[in-house]
């Protein structure tokens, strides 16, 4: 071996072991006075050290470097732990973890973020007025704005009235890069068009259980879409991009009231992880309206979906089919914003919103979902994934339904579940066009949100 | 070897290349087994660390926050683990037989922990008496029952309220009731968990179940009470009343709590399990470094103590013969044998950590295909005094605390065969006697914790043992070595029939031995010294006493299914003891 002596002689004195870690002593043992199994185990000075650092040197040589690599990792920690505990100690993290933080009196308030969909990713803030007790809160206030130029705001009131809920709630959104690709389950990807939504709510709704798993809600809502030419950044637009064939109710507004009825019939049971069972819901609209522009329509909406407990704890396939069909009165004009359309997130998932649009829209979806992580037990708090599959189409007339016309999307995500339910998921899907990235505090069958929690779709639905 | 002058070293070209080989395999070869580190040497085994000596100044007390403690041993810690060099390259070094981190510091060369300010050798050192395992640290009586109680202090807040009172002879203890629904759960783990680890060596509060009427307490005239809010005031007797109104009692109207006496000292706040307390002069060994702390994780796999984060530990300031130093405690038992201490024991305890991120991970990838076992666990039918404890599936290296701790990723193969050597000294008598003193109602969840304690005992021991021969206890008598089987001694291995084998060569001080005599067959534990492969390695050896002062003595054990690994023993050929044991 021909190496150099020096590098072997420094690499000889780095990697020596340690001088050893215990001071003996020199003086000679006495004779024991404790018997053991090794025998007298004595007490006295000879017998006695003093330990100190343990590992041989190279750990140290080896470690010198890498600290020095790492001290800012190092000065980040420390500044976290100053931070964390400053916090822990004012009592600001246990308002953090609440959803509306701040506290005065009976009046919560508290951020909001959203993200996902072309609205893009943005914030706002929650109001809530209760009785002084949870979950009696009567009066909420949102509104939401995103860094692509969508605004929301929408306020409700909710209370109890003969042995049901009312709720009376209104709201106005201003979407200023919505989109439009064409109708029909043949519109293509490269016609994206923009264009300029506005939209205004006001209603009433009431809801009441009908005994066992029957529910029903009883909605009136006066709604106005309106439609113009979108930003001048935003192109191309409608007008341009369809100039031969502009949709019916481009550049008009639509005012009416929607008057709808709605049937459940559920037979879950909580939010997180619903347990077996079955949930069917049918919805009619009528629509007549009140401006100079469109006619009266009919719009019915049904959905069906089932829960199924598979092998193992907190295994659950979540099937659903949802099918939505808009017929004209007569010969009438239906404006195009009114059209079944994929906007919520839970219809063709790997499609950017409204990519489809049409008089009809069948959507199918199957989740399967797994814990990945308890805090502390089953069932409870914790995060589970998802794997989903969904597949569906927009179509003109029934005859037009065809296996060949279906669009498929499949993705995953994460579910968190606190311990008063379902809090929120975060989902990838993906599809032939494109791959969707989502942050949302709903899911499927979340029927919790109507007039009151101010949700555009549910106000205007579409 | 002609080696290449200076000024003509390369950087680049085979003698480089062959020198970075070298240089890799060096730190390859440190990481693999070695001699023994220090050289060996005549003279007095160290029994005793010195970290007793007197400390004027009371050190500071700790007060680590909770948030952060857990924070950053859940997150921050292991990924500094993961990505440390140092541990890397020893996790390569152990594909090559080599320990996955460095010895700990305050082992002597007998392999045994020296009595400190932390541990003191008892069970796994002496005959221990199962009445002594069931006494503890005190005598076992509890509170003097001569007189009243005095509660001098009440909390109210937290799910398990409690108050200390001071009884006749003016000691003060700490009463602590069960959750609702569980009574007799977390009073009976504290109670047998902390006489175990007393009579293991660890340093325990005087822990015991009791039982008492109304009439046995009285408010003290200076009592305070610190309510929901967090205001402190005097106390009354309703406050008591309020109190004792929340808790179970037992059938005959009686309550049942937990008496731990106040320890002695000045309270100075948990140790950490990581680096030294820095104003206490006789702390001087990283606390990651001591075997006592890193095998504690066998314990607490053997206890399924889960709540095994640093608050859970004290260290008081006290007085021993005029002398004041440090004392360390681990404290608070009531999460322990299935049991939580604020009640809801869940069955993941003991099995993952609070955010286990190889467990996340393989449920992930897996798509949900595989059940955790402990999703099944269940409790035992009919005993609501034993939580989720049990001996089936039990595998003490898949143990693991809610939280992790910096000293138990730091256990090797020797702390763990240590630990596995005093828990296997805990015969069904002693498991019994400290299980008596849970004072358990239903007879048959003593019976059933004594039973689950002795097989998660005989899981751990045959874990380790299988790992490092139990060979143990060489000590000479007369002209022979005579040395333990501890395998065989505990029923470990029924039905096997154990053979043994020996050979001698003679050893220099730096470790280096002579050649090998050939292996002889023992019919039993001993060996001879004056005949047989001993005086044949002396004869035979090629150099005298003064180069080779010790005999080196390797024995082996074969249970059927091959001979094991070496215990290396080493004696001195001057004094006749043994003064080293490696394995």
């Amino acid at each position: 071996m021909r190496a150099s002596p020096l590098v072997l002689v420094l690499l000889a004195l780095s990697l020596c072991p340690a001088a050893p870690a215990l001071a003996r002593s020199e003086t000679p043992s006495r004779p024991d006075s404790t018997e053991s199994y090794w025998g007298p185990i004595p007490d006295d000075a000879a017998s006695r050290a003093t330990f100190q650092r343990s590992g041989p040197s190279w750990e140290h040589v080896v470690l010198t470097p890498f600290t020095f690599v790492t001290y800012p990792v190092f000065l980040l920690t420390r500044g976290l732990r100053v931070g964390l505990i400053f916090a822990d100690e004012h009592g600001v993290l246990p308002s953090l973890g609440a959803a509306l933080p701040i506290h005065i009196r009976n009046v919560h308030a508290g951020p909001g973020f959203t993200y996902g969909g072309h609205s893009g990713f943005g914030g706002g803030g929650t109001i809530l007025v209760d009785r002084n007790q949870p979950g009696s809160d009567w009066l909420k206030l949102r509104y939401l704005t995103t860094v692509k130029g969508m605004h929301q705001g929408a306020a409700g009131l909710r209370g109890p009235w003969a042995g049901g809920d009312v709720e009376a709630g209104g709201g106005y959104r201003l979407e200023r890069n919505a989109r439009f690709f064409g109708l029909g389950p043949t519109s293509r990807k490269s016609d994206l068009s923009y264009f300029t939504e506005e939209q205004s709510w006001a209603g009433l709704s009431y809801r009441r259980a009908l005994g066992g798993p029957f529910g029903s809600e009883w909605r009136v809502v006066y709604t106005s879409i309106g439609t113009r030419a979108p930003r001048p950044k935003d192109g191309p637009a409608l007008a341009q991009q369809f100039a031969p064939a502009i949709p019916e109710g481009y550049n008009q507004r639509s005012d009416g009231v929607l008057s709808s009825l709605l049937l459940r019939y559920d037979h879950t049971r909580g939010t997180g992880r619903p347990e077996p069972g079955v949930i069917t819901q049918g919805q009619a609209d009528y629509f007549r309206p009140t401006g100079t522009y469109g006619d009266a329509f009919w719009r019915y909406v049904g959905e069906a979906g089932a829960f199924v407990p598979l092998w193992f704890t907190d295994r659950t396939l979540a099937v659903r089919g949802a099918v939505s069909w808009v017929d004209e009165v007569g010969t009438g004009v239906v404006p195009f914003t009114r059209l079944s359309t994929n906007h919520s997130g839970e219809e063709l998932r790997g499609f950017q919103n409204d990519r489809w649009r049409d008089r009809g829209l069948l959507d199918l979806s199957a989740e399967y979902r797994w814990p990945v992580w308890a805090h502390q037990r089953v069932h409870d708090v914790g995060v589970d994934a998802y794997a989903f599959i969904n597949s569906g189409q927009v179509f003109r007339e029934w005859n037009q339904v065809a296996s060949r016309l279906w669009q498929t999307s499949w993705g995953g995500g994460f579910r968190a579940i606190l311990s008063d339910g379902f809090a929120g998921r975060i989902e990838i899907a993906r599809s032939r066009e494109s791959t969707q990235i989502r942050l949302r505090a709903d899911q499927m069958f979340d029927f919790k949100g109507g007039l009151y929690a101010g949700n555009a779709h549910i106000a205007v639905p579409n | 070897m002609r080696g290449t002058p200076i000024s003509r070293f390369r950087t680049d070209g085979p003698a480089a290349m062959r020198a970075r080989g070298v240089a890799w395999l060096a730190l390859l070869a440190l990481a693999a087994p070695q001699a023994s580190a220090a050289p060996l040497r005549e003279g007095p085994v160290l029994w005793q660390e010195d970290d007793r000596k007197n400390v004027v100044k009371a050190p500071v007390e700790r007060n680590p926050n909770l948030l952060w403690t857990s924070t950053n041993e859940t997150f921050l810690r292991p990924i500094g683990r993961l990505v440390n060099p140092v541990r890397l390259g020893r996790r390569v070094g152990t594909l090559f037989g080599g320990e996955n981190v460095h010895e700990a510091g305050d082992v002597n060369t007998l392999g045994e922990v020296a009595n400190s300010s932390w541990f003191t050798n008892r069970i796994g050192l002496f005959p221990l008496s199962p009445e002594k395992v069931s006494l503890g640290p005190g005598d076992g009586r509890g509170p003097s029952t001569e007189a009243t109680w005095t509660v001098i202090r009440a909390k109210t807040q937290g799910v398990t309220p409690g108050f200390d009172i001071k009884d006749a002879t003016g000691q003060v203890y700490l009463i602590k009731f069960d959750p609702p629904g569980e009574l007799g759960t977390t009073s009976a783990a504290s109670a047998i968990t902390g006489r175990i680890f007393h009579a293991a060596g660890y340093n325990v509060p005087d822990d015991g179940v009791v039982t008492f009427t109304r009439d046995r307490l009285a408010v003290g005239p200076k009592a305070t009470i610190r309510d929901a809010t967090g205001v402190k005031r005097p106390m009354t007797e309703a406050d008591l009343d309020t109190i004792l109104h929340r808790v179970d009692r037992l059938p005959d109207g009686r309550w049942l709590a937990i008496a731990s006496r106040f320890l002695d000292g000045k309270p100075l706040g948990p140790f950490s399990y990581k680096g030294i307390r820095k104003d206490d002069p006789n702390d001087n060994l990283r606390h990651e470094d001591r075997r006592e702390l890193r095998a504690l994780r066998m314990f607490c796999a053997w206890l399924n103590h889960w709540d095994m984060k640093e608050q859970n530990s004290l260290d008081m300031y006290v007085e021993d013969g005029g002398t004041k130093y440090v004392r360390h405690h681990l404290i608070d038992f009531a999460s322990t044998l299935g049991a939580a201490a604020g009640g809801g024991a869940q069955p993941r305890f003991g099995q993952e950590y609070t955010v286990d991120f190889p467990a996340i991970g393989g449920r992930l990838f897996a798509l949900g295909l595989h059940e955790d076992a402990w999703r099944r666990g269940r409790r035992p039918e009919g005993l609501a005094e034993v939580g989720y404890f049990e001996s089936r599936g039990f595998q003490p290296m898949e143990w693991k605390p809610l939280q992790t701790n910096v000293a138990f990723a730091n256990m090797n193969r020797r702390d763990g065969y240590w630990a596995a050597k005093i828990i296997s000294a805990f015969t069904d008598e002693h498991l019994r006697a400290a299980v008596s003193m849970g004072r358990y109602r239903n007879p048959e969840s003593a019976a059933y914790m004594a039973r689950t304690l002795a097989e998660r005992r005989d899981a751990i021991a045959r874990y380790w043992f299988d790992r490092l021969p139990p060979l143990d206890f060489f000590v000479v008598r007369g002209d022979a070595v005579l040395f333990h089987d501890l395998g065989a001694e505990r029923n470990l291995y029924p039905g096997a029939t154990s053979r043994y084998r020996v050979r001698f060569a003679t050893a220099a001080p730096n470790g280096s031995v002579s050649r090998w005599t050939d292996w002889a067959d023992l019919t039993k534990t001993e060996v001879p010294l004056g005949s047989g492969p001993a005086a044949l390695a002396v004869k035979g050896g090629d150099a005298g006493e003064s180069s080779r002062p010790f005999l080196a003595m390797d024995v082996q054990t074969s249970r059927g299914n091959g001979w094991s690994r070496s215990v290396r023993a080493y004696v001195s050929r001057a004094s006749g003891a043994v003064i080293a044991v490696e394995r």
